[in-house]
């Protein structure tokens, strides 16, 4: 079953699985800037003006929390 | 800050800075190796976002985008999130290394490619359709297959034609002078019959002559097939195994056949 599509399927959904468990681990100000820059596809500035706080924030919130997801996914073994 | 853009490199690499922000970032990572470690730190993350089908997961985690999400999701709760906000690398010195991606990647001219923003495309309509999977139905599916998967392997075996095998005999030699001596093991098989064969050249024989042999399996209607050939030498035994595709109840006999046609051992299947 290595290759099967099956196979594929239950690895896409670990990988998922992973990627959502690595983003419950982070604070919800970090989770917050990856969901709205990210998964939401918005700028800086909308997600500045959605959430009501300074552009430059919102940099740093992405710097960091990009940081904690690393730091998050090796200790879960994931070494990209 | 050691750089007025020191915290830019997340945005770039998520794809949130604008356009004339991306192109004078792109610029200043020209000029400063300590971004271009920064952006090789986190380059590989958008990456693995991605694997998350997430406008919907989003929505799940945190559908107000005002509550804290984990309760929606059954997270953890807040308290215990282990990283602050300021997070962890705040006092340790974030840049200290190069981080595992800073040569594989360069950032330069890799990462804009891979992850950034067109600026033509609105970006939600971009990641729209990426992104229809949702987590639980990555989670149905993966059931779904793998029920699928074991259900296969039931319907795998049971579609199987376990082997049938029947006991070992000797080949019966044509001649008692024959010095070769072979056991066979017939079997059905997925598809035919199974023969595994030993073959030993007796060692004690005063025939010290090497030849080569062929096993040869008989079906119905006088057809045939070579099943095998090797060099049959003195005191050497030799094993093979082959398929035929004669069903195991088509097979008429078995013989062992010599270079000069000579049929030395045969079998016929009961």
């Amino acid at each position: 079953m290595e290759d099967s599509p099956n196979a594929d399927a239950v690895n896409r959904y670990v990988e998922a699985w992973t990627i959502g468990e690595a983003l419950q681990r982070l604070s919800s100000a970090h989770r917050q800037v990856l969901t709205e820059c990210f998964y939401q596809g918005r700028s800086v500035a909308e997600t500045a003006a959605r959430l009501g706080i300074p552009p430059g924030t919102v940099k740093a919130r992405t710097h960091y929390a990009l940081r904690s997801l690393r730091t998050v996914l090796s200790g879960m073994g994931v070494t990209g | 800050m050691r750089c007025e853009h020191e915290h830019d490199d997340g945005a770039y690499v998520l794809g949130a800075l604008s356009p004339a922000e991306r192109a004078a970032y792109e610029r200043h990572l020209g000029t400063c190796s300590f971004c271009r470690e920064a952006v090789a730190e986190v380059a590989v993350l958008p990456g693995l976002l991605g694997k998350l089908d997430a406008a919907d997961f989003a929505k799940l985690l945190d559908p107000t985008l005002s509550e804290p999400p984990a309760r929606s999701f059954g997270g953890p709760p807040s308290s215990a999130v282990p990283y602050s906000s300021a997070g962890p690398y705040s006092s340790a010195g974030p840049y200290s290394s190069a981080g595992p991606y800073s040569s594989a990647r360069p950032p330069s001219s890799a990462v804009p490619l891979a992850f950034g923003r067109s600026a033509d495309v609105p970006p939600s309509r971009r990641r729209k359709h990426t992104r229809v999977r949702v987590l639980t139905t990555a989670l149905a599916a993966a059931v779904v297959a793998l029920i699928a998967g074991i259900g296969a392997m039931f319907l795998l075996d049971d579609g199987y034609e376990h082997p049938r095998q029947g006991p070992t005999v000797a080949m019966t030699p044509v001649d008692t002078a024959v010095p070769i001596s072979a056991r066979v093991t017939l079997a059905g098989a997925n598809g035919g019959t199974k023969v595994d064969l030993t073959c030993s050249y007796d060692r004690n024989s005063p025939s010290r002559k090497s030849y080569t042999v062929r096993l040869m399996v008989y079906g119905p209607d006088d057809e045939y097939e070579q099943m095998g050939s090797w060099i049959a030498a003195p005191g050497k035994e030799f094993s093979m195994s082959g398929v035929t595709h004669f069903a195991l109840g088509a097979v008429d006999r078995l013989a062992l056949v010599r270079n000069d046609g000579a049929v030395l051992l045969s079998y016929d299947v009961p």
